[in-house]
């Protein structure tokens, strides 16, 4: 089918007519009756003659070429069909899609799918893959075969959403998932989950008292298939990482759809990955175990420097020192091993506390040289404190009383007495200055000083105090439910709209075939 | 290539005119005045070919009889033997002389070329012929182009004689006009009046004589075409026989290389019969409208002066 961008122009077509007149051989002028007409072609011959004909082929290229040249000057084209011209692909990439079928996973049936839909796109069409992993979008546009694994997590997002936000006239839309979430009502669609029945981990908490040894596991098993079944979890690590390495297994009795929580109360030794795992030959094996690693004990060096008599510090330091495995060592100036500073009255320089983890005591602090502020005179009223800052959430400091103050801290204040900063968090984190003597006041004397203390040492080493979690360590716990699969059925890619195309070239193209074709030829 | 195209419209076809009817009351006029006034010549019998043939017929010495049969005059019946027998039987003679002539007459559409054309002349030289032969000899058998032959006796025939010419049909067959005269044994001379194109299919009819000891002359009515083209420009050709077509642009070139082509097939016509060794006899056809009588006479003088004899 053709159409014609300036069809007037084939008008000029008539003009061929003339062609033909033209090419026709002269009027003879008479003729003659010859008994003889075998020795005319033989003197014809003789000549290299031959007798007058109508030159059909020569004509009739001649004709071709100028048809083809008043149709190319016509703008011969083929017309656009109507239809989108780009497709937006969606890939569900949840952790569901990892589900094991009939031939390999439900990510493998998805990948073949969506690479023999690609294949059969039209070459016109423009296809952006977008897959839709843990609530982000992301865009693919290379092999199919680069796609990857899909993520351990959730969809985090409407796919019948994306669907219609992807959607205009030019672009249309094909969706493909396992179907666990609701599907979109709108473009292609391209299932590929099938019913099946899963027992997986739902949930891991670690309750990590660094930098004491004490460590608390929790798992939640939930139970997704069609009957009730015993499941077993152990947990296993290296022989060095915990004191007791393998801890006896739990079976739990799940009924159908049911899920449990199973405790541990573990004791680091050395720090270092703990699995935990279920047995279970199910459909999904993402969700069968789960890792964490522990970082490993702090063995702190606490050094203590105090202008007072009064041990208080120095038992505190020894206690922290005994609980945790370290020491209590010399103040050494400059000791780099020193991983924590306690220090009750005197003078320091700001900039020495820069970087410094400890806690200070009525410490004044010199700052480019100038004499520390006196402190201000205590109103003898209530004691309160920041309730919700890391290091004094659920702690008491009620029955805290304070003699009288040695320095002036600034800050965020996390423990003050009317207007009075009593305590406050340095700039880095990383130390606590208290503005009064720790023998100057009971704090040594409260239940929470220890507790206080313990999480001063943590903030200070945050870095090193992390459970570390791997990426792909835990599978959202909607997707471990494999039972149910959207009842919608495949819908299949829409008709493609395609540009028009234009011909010109190609008339043009067999004008010219045809006149040279022409040229070629012997003259009759 | 002409700038208007002229082509389109169909030549105007060689005029034939009414005038051209080959026996009119003129020459009929005139082919009465060339049998008054040609002699009665012992010279018209021909004595070549076998000295001895036996024949039906009713002169000669008697040879014996045969069952009278299909094609036999009545004349020949030996009454005597059928009033002993009751049987009929023919008397057969030996000829003492043969005094017929076969005359094969070409009519083939190939004689409708030439202007006049040569059919016009070819039947008017039968006419002729046949004129002279029946009025000087005992019989004429005209074999016409597809081979079928008519006995003529007696001068009351020419009508007859003139009918057939002029109701022959259109064709030559040079082969079975030949064999005509050698299956239905006619005896006497053969002239064989055509435009012998092309030369080679009269070659194996002509050997087919010569093989029975028949010889033949060739009379030809030669048009002023057949020496010299007589066209220029754009001419359209029609072979009347095969109805053939061909437009030629004709220059002097090309007419100087036509009249070398027909000197060749003159040369070749002249071959063909001298193989055979028969003579070739070219008379020119006369003009349109002439019925001299030196010109019609023409072929008679031309045919006795190459060796054909007379009537």
């Amino acid at each position: 089918m053709i159409e014609f961008a300036q069809p007037e122009r084939l008008w000029g077509l008539g003009l061929g007519i003339l062609i033909l007149l033209l090419a026709l051989p002269p009027r003879p002028q008479r003729e003659v009756l010859t008994a003889h007409l075998p020795q005319w072609l033989r003197a014809l011959r003789r000549h290299k003659r031959s007798p007058l004909r109508y030159p059909w082929l020569r004509t009739l290229l001649l004709l071709l070429a100028f048809c083809a040249a008043v149709m190319a000057g016509s703008r011969p084209r083929v017309p656009a069909r109507p239809g989108p011209t780009q497709l937006r692909v969606v890939v569900d990439a949840s952790a569901s899609l990892h589900a094991r079928q009939v031939q390999g996973s439900a990510w493998d049936d998805l990948r073949r799918a969506l690479r023999q839909g690609l294949d059969r796109l039209p070459p016109h069409v423009r296809a952006r893959v977008e897959f839709v992993r843990c609530d982000r979008l992301v865009q693919f546009l290379r092999e199919v075969d680069d796609l990857g694994a899909p993520s351990p997590c959730a969809l985090g997002m409407d796919l019948a959403r994306v669907a219609r936000a992807a959607q205009t006239d030019d672009v249309a839309v094909w969706t493909l998932t396992d179907g666990r979430a609701a599907v979109p009502t709108l473009g292609a669609l391209t299932l590929v989950g099938r019913v099946a029945d899963n027992v997986g981990i739902t949930a891991l908490r670690v309750d990590d008292r660094w930098p004491l040894p004490d460590v608390e596991l929790e798992i939640e098993v939930g139970n997704f298939t069609s009957s009730a079944r015993p499941v077993t979890v152990r947990v296993a690590a290296a022989a060095t990482v915990l004191e007791e390495p393998s801890p006896p297994p739990v079976t739990c009795q799940l009924a159908q759809g049911a899920r449990e929580v199973v405790r541990w109360s573990l004791r680091r030794r050395t720090g270092g990955d703990v699995r935990v795992q279920i047995d279970g030959d199910d459909a999904l094996a993402l969700d069968d175990a789960v890792r964490c690693t522990l970082p490993p004990p702090p063995a702190p060096r606490i050094a203590v420097q105090s202008d007072s008599d009064a041990p208080f510090l120095r038992t505190a330091a020894e206690v922290l020192a005994a609980e945790t495995g370290g020491e209590v060592v010399a103040a050494t100036e400059r000791d780099a091993r020193v991983s924590f500073v306690l220090v009750e009255g005197g003078v320091q320089r700001a900039a020495d506390w820069a970087d410094l983890p400890g806690l200070t005591f009525g410490t004044r602090f010199v700052v480019d040289g100038a004499a520390p502020p006196d402190p201000a005179p205590l109103l003898g009223t209530a004691i309160e404190w920041d309730r919700t800052d890391a290091l004094t959430r659920g702690l008491d400091f009620s029955e805290v009383r304070v003699a009288r103050l040695a320095a002036v801290v600034t800050g965020a204040a996390l423990l003050q007495q009317g207007d009075v900063p009593l305590a406050a968090r340095a700039p880095n984190g990383r130390a606590v200055h208290f503005a009064f003597r720790l023998s100057d006041s009971n704090l040594w004397l409260l239940p929470a000083f220890p507790q206080l203390l313990r999480r001063c040492y943590a903030a200070a080493h945050a870095d090193t105090a992390k459970v570390g979690f791997a990426a792909d360590n835990l599978v959202d716990a909607g997707e471990s439910d494999l039972r149910a699969v959207d009842p919608a059925s495949d819908r299949p890619l829409p008709p493609f709209g395609a540009p028009a195309i234009d011909l010109t070239a190609w008339f043009a193209l067999a004008a010219l075939l045809a006149l040279l074709a022409r040229v070629a030829l012997p003259q009759a | 290539m002409a700038w208007w195209p002229k082509g389109w419209r169909k030549a105007p076809a060689a005029a034939i005119e009414t005038a051209d009817v080959p026996f009119s009351s003129e020459f009929r006029r005139l082919l009465l005045e060339i049998v008054r006034r040609t002699p009665r010549s012992k010279e018209a019998v021909d004595r070549s070919g076998p000295a001895q043939r036996r024949t039906a017929s009713r002169s000669g010495t008697f040879a014996g009889h045969r069952r009278y049969g299909g094609g036999d005059d009545v004349r020949d019946v030996d009454w005597h033997v059928y009033a002993r027998t009751r049987e009929l039987f023919a008397k057969v003679v030996e000829d003492e002389e043969r005094r017929t002539l076969t005359l094969l007459v070409d009519t083939s559409a190939s004689n409708d070329a030439g202007s006049p054309p040569r059919r016009l002349a070819t039947l008017r030289f039968a006419a002729i012929e046949g004129a002279l032969a029946l009025s000087r000899l005992d019989a004429l058998h005209l074999v016409s182009g597809n081979g079928r032959a008519v006995t003529l006796r007696g001068a009351a025939a020419l009508d007859s004689l003139l009918d057939n010419l002029q109701n022959a049909p259109s064709a030559h067959t040079p082969l079975l006009m030949a064999q005509r005269p050698l299956e239905a044994g006619f005896a006497g001379r053969i002239l064989w009046i055509s435009d012998f194109v092309p030369p080679d299919a009269v070659a194996a009819a002509l050997a087919l004589l010569r093989r029975h000891g028949r010889r033949c002359v060739g009379l030809l009515p030669e048009l002023p075409e057949d020496r010299v083209p007589d066209v220029l420009g754009v001419i359209a050709l029609r072979d009347p026989e095969t109805g053939a077509r061909q437009l030629v642009r004709v220059d002097r070139t090309l007419q100087q290389a036509m009249r070398e082509e027909l000197a060749a097939l003159r040369r070749a016509q002249d071959a063909v019969f001298a193989a055979v060794g028969c003579t070739l006899v070219r008379v020119p056809a006369p003009a349109r409208g002439d019925l001299s009588l030196a010109a019609w006479s023409r072929p008679f003088a031309a045919r006795r002066h190459a060796g054909g004899g007379k009537l």
